[in-house]
């Protein structure tokens, strides 16, 4: 076997395992982060694959076909009508503190974006993104009282439903608005089967909502002497809550809380380091408190996220010797602090004490551009772990891929 | 090295995207990140270690318990003197007594002015509903009585004059002879229905009860009539649609204090019960509610492969343990629950279950529910075995188990 069929052959090895991914373990369990089952959900990037790849970091990024969904002022490049749509397969592997672990597959499709340029230089936009996941699947045999054996399945989250409106003022000079909708729910059904035949199973479902209601995002991007800085403003909104238990036969209301959607704000910038190579870096914060949600099961701290990426761009077709040469690379890596303060293992409220979850990931990516360069298909592969099992118990490594399909009225001219 | 480039009309261009050749160390590097999770060992079958993170408080994720339940009031009743149940008994069984009245709306007579008209014959028939034993030397007598009143006390009334008398349980279907000379006053009675008061069989001689069905009685005329020159016989049918069995009161009396609950039987026994169960907590789950009857031993056994059904309905009005008639309880017509099949065969069916609808406990205890308690019933049980259930006075009581989940905590 020749050097270059050794390689084609690595290459499909790799390309097959990445597809066939989420499928790997039929045993695996359908759900997102352990950490999932209480608090907020897992916080999602509900980014394409480039700005994945790049850990995260998109707050800098513009171009006619390149923007982040972190800043709204990053759209404001785009000439044509773009969309995008992204799908996220995921696979964990969890570990207990006795050597335990279970694995575990879901797919997200995080993000789908539309955009189009209206006259007088507006962008205007709209977008579907996922802020946190709260599925989970756990089973767990029951003995107080009556034996049983329990399902619980977790559904919601917190989506974001995004109107966005962009503009340039001059080629180093971009502004951004988004309303940002929140909208979602956390469900939660229980299912009781009893080893003791006279008793019927028992459904409960505990679905926490709150109402839809939006806020504001601003964003900029200037750019200096190759430098290109970004930041974005979010405004607060409270969201008052509603809790339902609902059983065969009765169903308990309980209003009253609130949600808050904190304040936030994301500051980065993207550098040119080498002729083809660019470095981008980003930090972003949302405030998140006790005071956000009034519970005794999870205490909030700010989100914050760190993410640094490098892109190496690839050749133009004209420039190119290769292949190799005509493709991106992108390498990134971030750290993610959760919101929740969850109980640490051991507690059953935040009064017996709570740990962060802290996350850090890896990233790799590359994409290719259609011949007729109005569409772009992105590939991003991160791996990384968060928890920590002293303190929570479990702890989790995860390998997620991201595929994004992009095409622009110039696909179908 | 040079790709042939293909521009679709209509499409992306895939040309450009053949498997590039990427540097060995792009998979190696994939190949690495994806063997991190992918070839973790997996020890369980997911989803028992995100119980390390179901964490909801100090209350757990609901419990259940179950609860068993004594009757705080039990009796048997009557239905009453009269019983309009699928079947008519007629005849004495020791201190039982019963007769079956009838009642004709609407009469069918034949052509009386036909050519060569004759009454041929006159008889009552009724089919045999299923009974137990076969009366022996029941005489009973078919006659006109003074009043159809299902409210009268035993005997009801009066005989005023005999139409025919037949052995009960001999032929199949019962029928009473009545003499062709009673045709001139059935033409009066057909002419003016409300001028025949009412009709009834009773105990002229002999033991035993006999067991008829109920609605399905018929007085039949049999006459000749020339018909295209010849003789023809023809027979005509009254339906007598209204019955019902009037019966001597039900013995033993209940008093309300009984260690025994006689349910079903020759007199149609009825067992209203009274359970105060705990009120269900707010969004708890009601998983079982349950009767468990116990049958005495020393219960009469049921013919092979005879079975009963229990039904169940719900009393509206307040009772007390004293009350010995079914009139005041007020229940329902629809049945709650059904229980087929029912059949006493021995000590092994000592205990019977009943399972009720699990929302009758939380309408009980609900804020502003009424719980007046249940009513069984045994249907069409009077050819059949009682049921003799042990009461709340006995070791052994009727028992409601309820089982009750309360709900698991919210997420926040």
């Amino acid at each position: 076997m020749n050097s270059r069929r050794r390689k084609s052959l690595a290459l499909t090895i790799a390309v097959a395992f990445a597809i066939a991914l989420p499928a790997l373990p039929p045993s695996a369990a359908r759900a997102t982060s352990v950490y999932s089952i209480g608090g907020l959900g897992e916080p999602q990037l509900d980014e394409g694959a480039r700005v994945r790849a790049l850990g995260g970091a998109g707050v800098a990024e513009f171009g006619v076909d390149l923007f982040s969904q972190v800043n709204p002022a990053s759209t404001a490049g785009v000439r044509h009508l773009l969309l995008q749509g992204t799908i996220v397969p995921a696979y964990r592997r969890v570990s207990g503190l006795n050597g335990d672990s279970e694995n575990a597959s879901e797919t997200e499709v995080p993000l789908l974006r539309a955009l189009v340029r209206l006259p007088a230089r507006f962008v205007l936009g709209a977008s579907y993104g996922v802020g946190t996941d709260a599925q989970f699947r756990v089973e767990r045999a029951d003995t107080a009282g009556a034996l049983s054996t329990t399902r619980i399945d977790g559904t919601g989250g917190m989506q974001l439903i995004r109107i966005t409106a962009s503009r340039e003022f001059g080629p180093s000079l971009r502004f951004g608005i988004d309303h940002e909708i929140v909208a979602g729910y956390y469900r939660e059904e229980w299912t009781r089967d009893f080893a003791d035949t006279n008793l019927a199973t028992s459904r409960d479902t505990l679905e926490s909502r709150y109402e839809r209601l939006g806020r504001w995002r601003l964003g900029v991007q200037g750019t200096v002497r190759g430098w290109t800085l970004g930041g974005v403003f979010e405004t607060k909104r409270r969201l008052p809550l509603t809790s339902f238990q609902r059983a065969s036969g009765t169903t308990v209301e309980a209003g009253g809380t609130s949600l808050t959607i904190p304040s936030g704000f994301t500051l980065g910038a993207s550098t040119p380091v080498f002729s083809r190579w660019r470095a981008t870096a980003q930090y972003r914060r949302a405030n998140w408190e006790r005071a956000s949600l009034a519970s005794d099961l999870v205490d909030l701290q700010a989100l914050e996220r760190l993410s640094f990426g490098v892109e190496r761009r690839g050749k133009k077709a004209e420039e190119s010797h290769s292949w190799r040469e005509r493709l991106p690379l992108r390498v990134g890596v971030s750290y993610l602090q959760w919101p929740d303060l969850l109980p640490v293992a051991g507690a059953s409220t935040i009064a017996g004490g709570t740990a962060g979850v802290k996350e850090w990931a890896v990233s790799l990516g590359t994409g290719i551009v259609t011949q007729d360069k109005g569409g772009t298909i992105d590939f991003s592969l991160e791996a990384g772990s968060r928890g920590n099992k002293d303190d929570l118990g479990v702890s989790e490594r995860f390998v997620r891929a991201a595929f994004t399909l992009q095409v622009g009225d110039d696909s179908w001219k | 090295m040079p790709f042939s480039s293909v521009r679709s009309d209509n499409g992306l261009s895939w040309a450009a995207m053949r498997p590039a050749r990427l540097p060995f160390s792009i998979p190696a590097i994939l190949f690495a990140l994806l063997a991190l999770g992918a070839f973790g060992c997996s020890k369980k079958d997911g989803r028992l270690l995100g119980n390390e993170r179901l964490l909801r408080g100090p209350n757990g994720f609901g419990t259940t318990t179950s609860e068993a339940l004594f009757p705080d009031r039990d009796t048997y009743v009557s239905p009453g003197a009269a019983n309009f149940s699928p079947t008519l008994l007629v005849g004495n069984d020791g201190v039982f007594e019963s007769r079956a009245f009838f009642r004709i709306p609407a009469w069918s007579l034949p052509d009386t002015t036909a050519a060569g008209f004759a009454v041929s014959s006159i008889f009552l028939e009724v089919p045999y509903d299923t009974f137990t034993a076969t009366p022996f030397s029941l005489v009973l007598n078919f006659a006109t009585a003074s009043a159809y009143d299902s409210l009268a006390a035993f005997p009801g009334a009066a005989p005023i004059q005999s139409l025919g008398t037949a052995d009960a349980g001999i032929v199949l279907p019962f029928v009473v002879p009545i003499p062709t000379s009673t045709f001139s006053p059935i033409k009066d009675w057909a002419h003016a229905p409300a001028s025949l008061p009412g009709l009834m069989l009773y105990t002229v001689g002999g033991t035993g009860v006999t067991a008829l069905r109920a609605g399905q009685a018929r007085l039949r005329i049999g006459y000749d009539h020339i018909v295209s020159n010849a003789s023809r016989r023809d027979t005509i049918s009254t339906a007598i649609p209204l019955d019902f069995t009037l019966h001597t009161p039900g013995t033993p009396a209940p008093t309300g204090t009984d260690s025994t609950l006689i349910l079903g039987g020759i007199y149609d026994w009825r067992v209203p019960l009274h359970f105060a169960p705990l009120a269900v907590p707010a969004g708890s789950t009601v998983n079982e509610a349950t009767l468990r009857l116990r049958v005495e031993s020393a219960n009469a056994v049921f013919t092979a492969n005879r079975g009963v059904d229990l039904e169940v309905r719900r009393i509206r009005n307040t009772w007390l343990e004293s009350e010995n008639s079914l009139t005041p309880l007020g229940t329902d017509s629809t049945t709650i629950v059904t229980t087929k099949r029912i059949a006493y065969g021995g000590t092994a069916d000592s205990v019977i279950i009943v399972t009720l609808p699990q929302s009758l406990v939380r309408e009980w205890t609900a804020a502003g529910g009424v719980n007046e308690g249940l009513l069984l019933t045994l249907k069409s049980n009077n050819t059949l075995p009682e049921l003799r259930l042990r009461s709340r006075e006995s070791s052994n009581p009727i028992e409601l188990r309820v089982s009750i989940t309360t709900p698991p905590p919210g997420r926040f």
